[in-house]
């Protein structure tokens, strides 16, 4: 059985609170989900070349999940990818990545590689390199071309991962066959109308898990711990865990 | 006399080899020069109130210099500043911070604090919150709006600041002004006609400065190796250097 490794690249919500990285994860060194913006400096502190990543998972685009991009099309352009990589995002991904990524790295998309752009859309299951993903939509700002979380497949593994949500149907149907979730969880007790929070989420999304499933928090602030929940971590800056 | 205190929120070129931040510093706990992707997270951490720094300098647009922008203004619209900000740079610095915020956090500039933005003119100072600044023209990506150096008076002391650049007259006339200059020095010995290197440009740079300047090398690569050069510091991450 393959396992789940999961590395994190950071796990602190958009404000950074007490240094956090932003929050990211990559999953058995081969896909990341989420670009955050220190992604290319925290790729390079856990070891892994940014040339071998196959597929970027994309929820949002908010700032905190995205602009890390550009540094990855500059990593790529500069440093000798030649594989293809796959970028899957919601609706809009491809235009607003190359919009800004040109605008910050004129030049940055005359390439040698190929990018794939795959747009995820909810119920729409998108097969990538052994990965399979399901995009649920999830609760977080309309303002935005839409907002995902993710069921995913890996050689039979099921994990799933909320992207950035309030708790709502989404995240509890990805949640009740998953064998490990990452969720994340952006306060300990405040009350932030397109977030979750540990004290008043958390449990209901512990009840929802499979009891022997891992939960893993993040997109943290530093005052949040496990709540004393059942099988349940916060993820810390640059730590593997493995199921 | 009042000092000149520098702060590296980084020292990392754009590739940040081995885990190294993006290059920026913080002049006497109040101005910002660079916004790179990390700026928010490495304030944080280093315990520098974001709401306190009362202007930023930008040189250039490239991502590593300015992606980290939207992050400040999300601290300072969400989190309780209550005083203007001065945001000075090249021509449309507005424009293109607007439009990538706009379209990464779609109401970010509907209240918060009040942003100031000032274009910089080469040869002609401008006064803010204190910080006295004169852009200079370097030479580094015609592709971009302009390129600024900037020289810089702090607490009566003069900064100078490269900016990216090749070696160039701009670089010179900085050096020949300052008692302190930062400058970025992206290689050891490898050549690239938009940056200086150690072997090459850094004796010249140092010649160019009185003798009893100080010289600070930024947007360093993983391997700059040994130097000779008198009065000169490599800058590291999270650093606080005095004069």
């Amino acid at each position: 059985m393959h396992d789940l490794r999961l590395t994190f690249i950071g796990s602190g919500n958009a404000f950074s609170p007490g240094g956090l990285c932003c929050n990211g994860f990559l999953l058995n060194d081969r896909v990341l989900f989420e670009a955050p913006p220190q992604t290319l400096g925290s790729l390079n502190t856990v070891g892994v070349d940014p040339n071998e990543l196959d597929v970027v998972v994309l929820s949002h685009h908010h700032g905190d999940h995205f602009l890390g991009l550009p540094f990855l099309l500059l990593h790529w352009k500069w440093k000798g990818r030649t594989r293809p990589v796959r970028i899957v995002g919601p609706r809009n991904t491809e235009a607003l990545a190359k919009d800004i990524a040109q605008k910050v790295f004129p030049g940055v998309l005359d390439i040698s590689y190929e990018i794939e752009w795959a747009e995820a859309e909810p119920g729409k299951l998108c097969r990538v390199n052994g990965l399979e993903l399901e995009p649920v939509q999830v609760e977080h700002d309309d303002e935005l071309s839409s907002t995902l979380g993710y069921a995913v497949r890996y050689h039979g593994r099921r994990l799933a991962y909320t992207g950035d949500t309030r708790l709502c149907d989404g995240v509890f149907d990805i949640a009740r066959d998953a064998e490990l979730m990452v969720s994340e969880c952006a306060s300990r007790t405040d009350c932030i109308p397109i977030h979750m929070n540990l004290v008043d989420d958390m449990p209901r999304v512990r009840a929802a898990l499979p009891s022997g499933s891992p939960l893993i928090l993040t997109h943290i602030s530093p005052d949040v711990d496990n709540g004393n929940l059942a099988n349940t971590l916060v993820a810390k800056d640059f730590e593997t865990y493995r199921v | 006399m009042a000092g000149l205190e520098l702060t590296f929120i980084g020292s990392g070129n754009a590739f940040v080899r081995e885990g190294a931040c993006w290059n920026g510093f913080v002049a006497n706990g109040r101005y910002l020069f660079e916004a790179p992707p990390q700026a928010l997270m490495a304030l944080n951490r280093l315990g520098i109130d974001p709401n306190a720094i009362d202007a930023v300098v930008l040189s250039h647009h490239h991502g590593d210099h300015l992606l980290g922008l939207p992050f400040l203004l999300l601290h300072w619209k969400y989190l309780g500043r209550t005083t203007p900000v001065t945001v000075i740079g090249p021509p449309e610095t507005e424009d293109v911070v607007r439009e990538i915020s706009r379209r990464t956090y779609p109401t970010l500039f509907e209240g918060g604090a009040e942003v100031r933005w000032v274009t910089a003119t080469p040869g002609t100072p401008l006064e803010a919150a204190g910080l006295v600044v004169e852009a200079v023209e370097v030479r580094h990506d015609p592709k971009l709006t302009a390129n600024f150096g900037y020289h810089a008076t702090i607490a009566g002391r003069r900064l100078g600041y490269t900016g990216d650049s090749a070696l160039c007259d701009g670089v010179l006339d900085l050096a020949r002004r300052a008692e302190v200059l930062v400058s970025e020095c992206t290689s050891r010995a490898d050549v690239f006609d938009n940056h200086m290197n150690l072997v090459d440009d850094m004796p010249r740079l140092r010649a160019a400065l009185a003798g009893d300047a100080s010289l600070v090398l930024t947007h360093l690569p993983h391997d700059l190796g040994e130097h000779t050069l008198p009065r000169t510091t490599v800058a590291t991450d999270f650093a606080t250097y005095r004069w």
